[in-house]
């Protein structure tokens, strides 16, 4: 944490006041712009003296002038896409936004400016032609300087793979027919919302303090997406549909008239999800988007009924056979991230290899 | 000291009405355990340039949750937010109407501000260099804190013995830092990323 002591070099007694306007800055645009899940390399400039960074880098486009900090959202798609954003922090708290497609000359920068970096996950002060990384201090963030979102999301329901697939969580028992011991071949009636209630939960628990989770919220009148993460102080939104595939009863009465779900339930998740994102992009368009699909995979091969027993290679068959969403109109593009499927064990044990084999 | 009562330029008073008025923009709004977390940072700054703990005006305890809380200064909030001085919803403080303005000035012109404001503004700086969740997360490692918050209960902070226990790893950073431990905002940041740093580097 030397930092300071270069900037008091480089710039004198005012170097502290300086250092803390940058790294107020850089706070405050990470609230505004989570760089979580973004691939942008992020240069902040608090410029002291000399040239500005357009008069010294004739590649540098500029996006936009004296922004206030409220004004910053409306950029936020360019932002996205370029791959070096220069934002320029002014004396009087505005912001110069800049891009350019390659790297910039930062050690030249530094010796007019204070010079912050983000790139690829990685924080950097660069002062006076001397570059040193900060190291990390948030597991997953992406700066050190942004609240955790995306990537605090991504890990909980990464570990959230382990809570479903042994019906860890109590909730989920209630899914099976014959409960958690019992052989987890059929879901009871209607699971879904049990479902998204012990999402819902694991990710209420498990998630930093600044975060909320809620359920069933209303992309427009008719359409919830099934939950909804909002993350306190920070413009990011997350929209999670849950679907789940299999066989569940249609009824409680004889057990064996069932509904079943295969791959093709995933694939119109993704479409629904696509809808959802895309209609709360033209409602709220300030906020960054991230779509996810939780699928619970209760697939089972060769299925008689709920209760009579199927050899291990059966129940097993699906564990390892993802879904392709590729071909989907929902794609990276609208914010859609890679699809969370969550094979859902059954009672029986693993086979061996050799009934695997058969 | 009740609601009510409180002297119009007691410490905490000031102290509220600067941490709402001149915390950083990032910052901003700062919540009810933010206001104490940072009046407590400042106290730690304080006493790093060597003041007595017994000069700070009021005393910091620690809850059974690990958060640093001052009863004066939860008066003094109390106070200013009846008065309209400043206004809490639920993201936090924010200065209220016009009375706020007025009141920053006023406290800016007193010579026995001067100092209070410098500390607070010396424990934003701090801050500003670890990550948001960094400083709570170490104070919650410091002595006295830590104590509390194994054995989850409230016990007053900065007694004698954590006096001394801070000073000597103050003593201890400036053998490190060489003549830059003059520099005691750099002092005060290395305190508290050790902290973090020692349990791992990490924080949930």
């Amino acid at each position: 944490m030397l930092f300071g002591r270069h900037a008091r070099q480089a710039f004198g007694d005012q170097g502290d006041d300086y250092l803390s306007r940058l790294l107020n800055g850089v706070r405050e645009f990470f609230q505004t712009v989570p760089p979580d899940g973004l691939s942008t390399t992020f240069v902040f400039l608090y410029r002291v003296s000399g040239p500005s960074a357009y008069e010294l880098d004739d590649n540098l486009e500029q996006l936009a002038a004296s922004l206030a900090i409220r004004d910053v959202p409306g950029y936020r798609r360019r932002i996205e896409d370029v791959p070096v954003l220069v934002i320029e922090i002014r004396r009087d708290g505005l912001y110069d936004l800049a891009a350019t497609p390659e790297s910039l000359q930062l050690e030249r920068l530094s010796e007019h400016s204070l010079v912050f970096t983000n790139e690829r996950g990685v924080d950097r002060f660069v002062i006076a032609g001397r570059s040193t990384d900060m190291p990390p201090f948030v597991t997953g963030a992406r700066s050190n300087f942004a609240v955790p979102t995306i990537s605090d999301l991504e890990e909980a329901l990464e570990k959230y793979r382990r809570e479903a697939a042994n019906v860890s969580c109590p909730l989920l028992a209630d899914v099976w027919v014959g409960g958690r011991d019992g052989p987890r071949l059929v879901f009871k009636n209607k699971p879904e919302s049990t479902m998204r209630r012990s999402l819902e939960r694991f990710l209420a628990t498990s998630m930093n303090r600044n975060v909320s989770v809620r359920p069933e919220h209303n992309t427009d009148e008719s359409h919830p997406v099934d939950l909804v993460v909002n993350w306190f102080g920070v413009r990011q939104r997350a929209l999670i549909e849950v679907k789940w595939l299999g066989k569940s009863l249609t009824g409680s009465t004889d057990g064996r008239r069932v509904t079943t779900y295969s791959d093709s339930r995933a694939h119109e998740g993704a479409g629904q999800l696509a809808g959802y994102l895309d209609r709360e992009r033209s409602t709220d368009p300030e906020v960054a988007l991230r779509g996810y699909l939780a699928v619970f995979d209760g697939r089972r091969r060769r299925v008689v009924d709920a209760c009579t027993p199927i050899s291990p290679a059966d129940a097993w068959f699906f564990e390892n056979r993802e879904i392709s969403l590729t071909g989907n109109p929902a794609s990276e593009q609208l914010g859609m991230a890679p699809m969370f499927r969550y094979f859902l064990e059954p009672g029986a044990p693993p086979p061996s290899a050799s009934e695997r084999a058969s | 000291m009740k609601s009510g009562q409180i002297s119009l330029h007691s410490a905490a008073l000031t102290d509220v009405v600067f941490l709402v008025g001149l915390a950083p923009s990032s910052f901003v709004p700062i919540s009810i355990a933010e206001m104490h977390l940072y009046a407590y940072l400042a106290n730690l700054v304080a006493v790093r340039r060597g003041v007595p703990v017994s000069d700070w005006g009021y005393r910091f305890s620690v809850t059974a949750d690990g958060f640093p809380f001052a009863h004066d200064l939860e008066d003094a909030r109390e106070n200013l937010v009846r008065r309209s001085i400043v206004r809490v919803d639920h993201d936090g403080l924010r200065p209220g109407a016009d009375f706020f303005e007025s009141e920053i000035h006023l406290l800016e012109g007193l010579v026995q501000s001067a100092r209070r404001r410098a500390w607070l503004d010396d424990a934003f700086a701090c801050a500003l260099h670890l990550p948001r969740g960094a400083v709570r997360d170490a104070v919650n490692h410091s002595p006295g804190v830590a104590t509390g918050l194994r054995h989850q209960r409230a016990s007053a902070l900065l007694k004698d013995a954590d006096v001394e226990q801070i000073y000597g790893e103050f003593a201890l950073i400036g053998e490190v830092l060489g003549p830059d431990a003059e520099d005691v905002l750099q002092t005060i940041v290395v305190w508290l990323s050790a902290r973090v740093v020692t349990k791992g580097g990490m924080w949930s």
